[in-house]
């Protein structure tokens, strides 16, 4: 059994105290770019990690946690600091996943035919690494490969409430926050994710 | 016992979210069925390779420019989106003002004429006719100038002539 918060996916977020992190979204919502430029650097790797863990996708990834940034920039006003910074930013993240979701659930509706068309991105020095998974060691491949499809098969609210428990470690009163919802359906949404991936990988070690 | 809610109470106590009695209880029950033993070495694996898989996180310094340059976009939008505003701000005003003031011409104009037309204009002419006077004015509605004569009854008119 283990009942010890995971360790945070990014050790960034170490470096601030919650005070520093409240001064610079303090300055940042004064509009002080350098602020929130800190804030980003800061939390990047952990909602960055959220997302790419939700999606599976280094590009899309990459655009969601772009487009969360943004809209937290464009929030900063809402956020009463009852709740740490990653919280909310989390709730951010998670409902940039989600409703990404349900935006392409609703264009398969529309159209089965028509693949959407991406904006072109504006070159940048970094492009996703092809993760040709030589550092998940001796594990196969093909065990791999069915662990992420699994998770790929669980709805997005339950994909998320594992993740936010198993590898950020947060409560279920966090995870409640950032998901908008009561403790008792994080509770849920995680016991059944977990049966859920058990009955997938049933045979698969 | 309920397996499923003896699993979903297993599912509460690796997470630290079950309260004191029902760990202590949860615990006392010594002897545990293979389903849930293996349940919770499942979903120790799970969780493990979750927190293993590879993330390909782009650095933060490339982030922060993307963001950076977005909201830079946002902020572009915001002002033309402003600019735009304030133009048909100006628009609707200087349009307002126009019909104000056109409404106002036509009202004094049209609707309510001149005070001077208001009463009609009269003046008395030289008539050629004994013991006859004339009145030329302004017939209000027509416009049309009327040269009016009264005669005494038994003088060489009775009535008056346009």
């Amino acid at each position: 059994m283990n009942n010890d918060a995971p360790a945070p996916s990014n050790t960034e977020e170490r470096s601030l105290s919650r005070a520093a992190v409240d001064a610079l979204v303090a300055r940042a919502r004064g509009g002080d770019e350098e602020a929130f430029g800190e804030l980003v650097k800061a939390f990047h790797g952990r909602v960055y990690g959220v997302i790419y863990r939700m999606v599976n996708n280094a590009e899309d990834a990459r655009e969601l946690a772009q487009q969360a940034w943004v809209k937290a920039w464009q929030r900063l006003g809402s956020y009463k600091g009852d709740a740490q910074f990653f919280t909310w930013m989390y709730r951010i993240a998670v409902n940039a996943v989600l409703d990404e979701a349900r935006r392409s659930a609703r264009r398969k509706e529309v159209s089965l035919d028509e693949t959407p068309e991406r904006e072109p991105r504006p070159a940048a020095a970094w492009q996703p690494p092809d993760v040709g998974r030589p550092d998940r060691g001796m594990e196969r491949e093909e065990v791999w490969r069915a662990f992420e499809a699994a998770l790929a098969r669980l709805s997005p609210e339950h994909r998320a409430a594992l993740i936010l428990r198993e590898v950020e470690g947060l409560s279920y009163r966090e995870i409640g926050q950032a998901m908008k919802c009561r403790t008792g359906t994080v509770m849920s949404r995680i016991y059944y994710a977990r049966r859920q991936m058990q009955e997938m990988l049933r045979g698969i070690r | 016992m309920n397996i499923f809610k003896e699993l979903k109470r297993w599912s509460r106590r690796r997470d630290g979210e079950l309260d004191a009695r029902a760990t202590h209880a949860l615990d006392a029950r010594k002897t545990q069925p293979a389903l849930i033993e293996e349940a919770l070495e499942e979903w120790e694996n799970i969780g493990a390779r979750l927190r293993r898989q590879p993330i390909p996180t782009p650095p933060a310094e490339v982030m922060w420019n993307d963001v950076r340059r977005a909201i830079h976009l946002l902020k572009a939008q915001e002002h033309e989106a402003a600019r735009i505003r304030f133009r048909w701000d100006w628009a609707a005003i200087a349009a307002t003002l126009v019909l104000f003031a056109g409404v106002g011409l036509f009202s004094t104009r049209v609707l309510s004429p001149p005070t001077a037309l208001a009463a009609p204009r009269v003046e008395w002419v030289d008539a050629a006719l004994p013991g006859a006077s004339a009145m030329v004015y302004e017939d209000q509605t027509s416009g049309a100038v009327v040269i009016w004569m009264v005669a005494p009854e038994n003088g060489p008119a009775n009535g008056g002539a346009i």
